[in-house]
């Protein structure tokens, strides 16, 4: 993985040292990513954080209860009759379809012709030229990164309809994740919610939004916390 | 045709929504069986918003974080895996980590972040003790073991996301000692959990 190297092979004791912060979700940058490197293949130390993470978890269990304010219950379900998991499942199936079609896009356009992947969390934009044989305006490609590590690849196509496909690396991120972007104007919009692990690696979904307004692209896990990341 | 004891026997084979596991009320959110949802909120809500409010010190932005944390877990439900923690912690790991992401503009560190833990009132009220399980309990009894500098550094760390190098300018202690500080706290809660666990 790149970025664990400036830390060399980390030993055990080195991991099961760090463990502690890495439980309570505090490590970064390299160091996490060296972390998360020899746990690819140490299964102790892997019980170990496991360990750890569960207890760092459980100290929320300690946290202070508090009334909620009155008509918390009917505005929660009138929000999930709105818009939450139904629209969520609905968006799951959209994007099942849309991977293969960026997929397939892909390899009419960028992969084709070329298209490089470069590092950096920046993205790097496909010639318009290149695009114009699919009536697509503009394709950008950039890492998706989490302090540093790379973690998968992002691929905003602006044409009709405009999309965003990316892949993500399932040895280091695993579960449900959730794709969000900030927009330049400050919201926050989710896209939508896919699996990684196993085979689960790819997923697209098509934009509402002009692709030119997206600021960022974040992916949270389950538990909403940030495992990459990629920005215009 | 059903007899008395054919009613009573049919009761007795659907437990009441409030008598469900956990496990077993997220289950049957995740396939939609009715009435799951209002059970769900009403047996998590004080945690749930308790935790974002403590965290965000807002009503209106902890009410907005406590929905939000809801509508995240029922949209993972059908994916919760119940051997990477219970429901209580995976939801309250929801909710701390939308709270982090609300403040992502940073308030003043607490002055009394450990007040979080309410190592001074271990009963938490009529409603708190029927709920507080015994592994909360026995947690609650570890970390009031841990020396106050070690407690406080691993609250800022577990509650607010705070990661040592932010712990040591704000307490301005060297970068070392903070990385310390949460590295011992956890490793001595591990040890004092494992202890009691074997002792009980």
């Amino acid at each position: 993985m790149s970025g664990a190297g400036h830390l060399g092979r980390l030993s055990c004791a080195e991991v099961q040292d760090m463990a502690g912060e890495m439980g309570v979700g505090v490590l970064v940058g390299i160091e996490r990513a060296a972390v998360l490197e020899h746990l690819e293949d140490c299964g102790s130390c892997r019980a170990v954080v496991e360990d750890m993470a569960e207890l760092g978890d459980s100290l929320l269990l300690l946290g202070p209860e508090e009334e909620p304010p009155a008509g918390f219950e009917s505005r929660l379900l009138q929000r999930a009759q709105e818009g939450g998991p139904a629209v969520a499942r609905r968006r799951r199936r959209v994007a099942v379809s849309l991977a293969g079609l960026a997929v397939a896009a892909l390899g009419a356009t960028g992969l084709a012709l070329g298209l490089a992947v470069s590092g950096g969390s920046g993205f790097q934009v496909v010639p318009a030229s290149a695009l114009h044989q699919v009536g697509g305006r503009k394709m950008a490609v950039a890492v998706l990164s989490d302090h540093g590590a790379a973690v998968g690849q992002a691929f905003l196509y602006s044409g009709s309809p405009s999309w965003l496909f990316m892949t993500v690396d399932s040895e280091v991120v695993h579960g449900p994740v959730t794709c969000e972007v900030e927009t330049t104007s400050g919201a926050t919009v989710v896209l939508g919610t896919f699996q990684v692990g196993g085979s689960y690696h790819a997923w697209g979904s098509t934009l509402a939004m002009a692709p030119d307004d997206i600021k960022t692209i974040r992916l949270v896990d389950a538990t909403h916390r940030p495992v990459g990341s990629a920005a215009f | 045709m059903v007899s008395t004891g054919g009613d009573v026997a049919l009761m007795r084979r659907r437990p009441a929504v409030d008598d469900l596991s956990d496990e077993a009320l997220l289950n049957g959110l995740a396939v939609g069986e009715a009435g799951m949802d209002v059970a769900f909120i009403r047996r998590f809500q004080r945690r749930v918003y308790g935790l974002a409010f403590n965290l965000v010190g807002d009503a209106a932005l902890a009410e907005d974080v406590a929905q939000e944390a809801f509508l995240r877990a029922w949209r993972h439900a059908p994916v919760f895996d119940s051997r990477r923690g219970s429901v209580a912690t995976w939801l309250l790991a929801i909710t701390r980590n939308l709270a982090i992401d609300a403040l992502r503009l940073r308030r003043a560190v607490p002055t009394d972040p450990e007040s979080l833990v309410g190592l001074e009132d271990d009963a938490q009220g009529p409603d708190g003790a029927a709920v507080a399980s015994d592994a909360a309990t026995r947690l609650r009894r570890a970390i009031a073991t841990l020396p106050p500098d070690q407690r406080r550094a691993l609250v800022l760390a577990a509650f607010y996301g705070r990661t040592a190098d932010e712990i040591s300018t704000s307490e301005g202690i060297p970068l070392g000692t903070a990385k310390t500080r949460i590295r011992a706290g956890m490793q001595k809660l591990r040890l004092a959990m494992i202890d009691q666990g074997s002792g009980s």
